[in-house]
């Protein structure tokens, strides 16, 4: 479980320091206050896949998921500028977190000295064909590091058949991200589902969503054309399997999340927007329903939320479980992110006072 | 005004707080410290509305101190010793250790700890009894026929069982009645705005609870 996070010029960050971290950590904050960042950086730094995560993120940013490769030293810089605090690149982005047993995962992205791909590539000197002149291209470097070992290091480059990733790709520390702007594809959670079912996992997860919707019968992979997906049987519909993202986003919004925090135990389960889809009177529930499977899976969960229903709901399921619990502020102070974090029972009596901290 | 918005934490505005046990010690507490130029405190009190207790008051100062980076750097609970004053401390420091502050080890003392830490019991060193017993006491001070007065008055038409808290608040009430002629029906805590409130602020009789604050936000 993750105790401690370090930040350093990433995104909205400066430089911070969470502490106090919990089972279940609820990000808010106004708009731009860091809470989406926050959770980007626990995500960078668990080196899921290499620098490519940095590239996921776009696509989860709505910035989109094709890029454009122009060999231009500064189009090159433009991929990564968001990662660095105010688009400085000449600083180093450094993220570490410690977990509970002293584990600690870190990492940075800083460019090299020296520019080291050159561009055009591909032209053999001997030809006729040589170029005029060549571009000294900047070396952006992604590294991880786990404890004491020796660092992992990555460079992304411009080859011939575009982005390629130069060196080991980083061992996984179990995260899994959900958007608001991005549902996992039906055959993540058909994959997920099944990974589950074979080791004899799903049924706390079924039964979880039973209880919450009891209209559903069943769970049951089936081939929706040729993608596998998660149908479900449904007490009212003559015994029709359909397929959950037909009968509800917000129920197979849950199942994904419920998929995820049983494909990764030990894990970080990171949730932006957590509220999104679900009806509000749903939450307190869904809440209790989210912990209890983390509690399960040893896993971890940070969300972030606007809404006040969404707190009040919170407050309501970790009643006698407040130690596990924990509220992280996210707050923009002269274009700084900053981070404060209360426990959980605390929490209670702050938005009690009329303290709203959405 | 210095009590921290009568009944909302929304903000930490003064590194020294005083907790009270209700509105009426705040009032007073206020006044007391406008009227010595005491300006790094606040006052403020649990209310049924927001916070029922004084462990919850205190929890929500807690959480909002963390989540406004705020430093709290002394923490004063200002309770009425009512029948037991020990109960009172007991009560006081059982809030204090469910909001994670430090504990003192006996009341009427400030503790040196992070953040400093004390209790006073009001109405003061090895005295039961409420507020309206100090309140009382400055006002007899002031004005002695006043405690013959409201004494003859309790004797003839009082309840000879009252309870001392009672009775004190019984000749409270009598008091403000007869001289608050703009607001005879005023509680302890609203006598303040009344031009002939009985209670002088600068009576000796809060000498103690003052020299105290003095002490605890130097």
């Amino acid at each position: 479980m993750i105790d401690e996070i370090f930040i350093e010029h990433f995104r909205g960050f400066s430089s911070t320091h969470i502490t106090g971290l919990k089972r279940v950590n609820v990000i808010v904050g106004k708009n731009a206050s860091g809470k989406t960042a926050l959770l980007e950086s626990i995500f960078l730094s668990a080196g899921a896949a290499g620098p490519q995560v940095t590239l996921q993120l776009r696509a989860l940013r709505q910035l989109g998921n094709i890029l454009q490769i122009v060999g231009e030293p500064s189009a090159y810089r433009s991929l990564w500028e968001d990662l660095f605090h105010w688009f400085d690149q000449d600083k180093t982005v450094s993220i570490k977190i410690v977990g509970s047993n002293a584990d600690s995962r870190s990492m940075r992205v800083l460019y090299e000295d020296s520019p080291s791909q050159l561009l055009p590539f591909g032209l053999d000197a001997s030809s006729s064909s040589r170029p005029l002149s060549t571009t000294l291209m900047p070396q952006v470097l992604f590294e991880w590091q786990r404890g004491d070992d020796p660092p992992i290091q990555v460079r992304p480059k411009i080859g011939p058949r575009g982005f390629e990733f130069e060196g080991a790709s980083a061992e996984h520390f179990p995260v899994i991200m959900f958007s608001p702007h991005a549902t996992d594809a039906p055959d993540e959670n058909a994959k997920r589902f099944s990974g589950l079912s074979k080791t004899g996992k799903i049924s706390s997860i079924v039964r979880i969503l039973r209880a919450e919707y009891p209209f559903i019968r069943s769970l049951s992979i089936e081939y929706s054309g040729t993608v596998p997906t998660v149908h479900a049987s449904l007490t009212h519909n003559y015994g029709k399997k359909i397929p959950v993202a037909l009968i509800s986003d917000g129920i197979n919004r849950l199942l994904s999340i419920m998929l995820g925090i049983g494909t990764f135990p030990k894990g970080a389960i990171l949730i932006d927007q957590i509220e999104d889809g679900f009806y509000y009177a749903r939450m307190p529930s869904i809440w209790k329903a989210l912990y209890r499977l983390a509690q399960l899976n040893e896993a971890q969960i940070f969300a972030t939320t606007h809404s006040l229903e969404c707190l009040s709901a919170l407050q309501e399921a970790m009643r006698g479980n407040e130690n596990d619990f924990s509220l992280i502020y996210a707050q923009k102070e002269n274009g700084v992110c900053k981070i404060t974090t209360t426990k959980g029972k605390f929490f209670e009596a702050t938005i009690k006072q009329g303290f709203d901290p959405r | 005004m210095t009590y921290i918005l009568e009944q909302e934490v929304k903000d930490i505005a003064s590194p020294f707080l005083i907790i009270c046990d209700g509105y009426s010690d705040v009032r007073l507490i206020d006044k007391l410290l406008q009227h010595h130029h005491i300006s790094n405190c606040r006052v403020g009190c649990k209310s049924d509305k927001f916070a029922p207790n004084l462990r919850s008051y205190l929890a929500a100062i807690k959480g909002v101190a963390d989540l406004q980076s705020r430093l709290i750097k002394g923490m004063l609970v200002v309770m009425d010793a009512d029948k037991s004053p020990k109960s009172a401390f007991v009560t006081a420091c059982e809030a204090l250790e469910f909001a994670e502050f430090p504990v003192p080890s006996r009341p009427f003392v400030i503790e040196e700890l992070n953040p400093r830490v004390a209790v006073y019991i009001v109405p003061g060193i090895k005295r039961k009894g409420t507020l309206e017993h100090l309140l009382l006491e400055a006002a007899y001070k002031k004005n002695p026929r006043a405690e013959k007065c409201t004494d003859e008055f309790f004797r003839c038409i009082g309840n000879a069982r009252s309870t001392a808290n009672a009775k004190a608040k019984m000749r409270m009430s009598a008091l403000v009645a007869s001289t608050c002629t703009g607001n005879p029906w005023a509680s302890a805590a609203m006598i303040w705005s009344d031009k002939r409130n009985p209670v002088p602020i600068n009576s000796s009789c809060f000498k103690h609870l003052v020299s105290f604050i003095k002490k605890f936000s130097g």
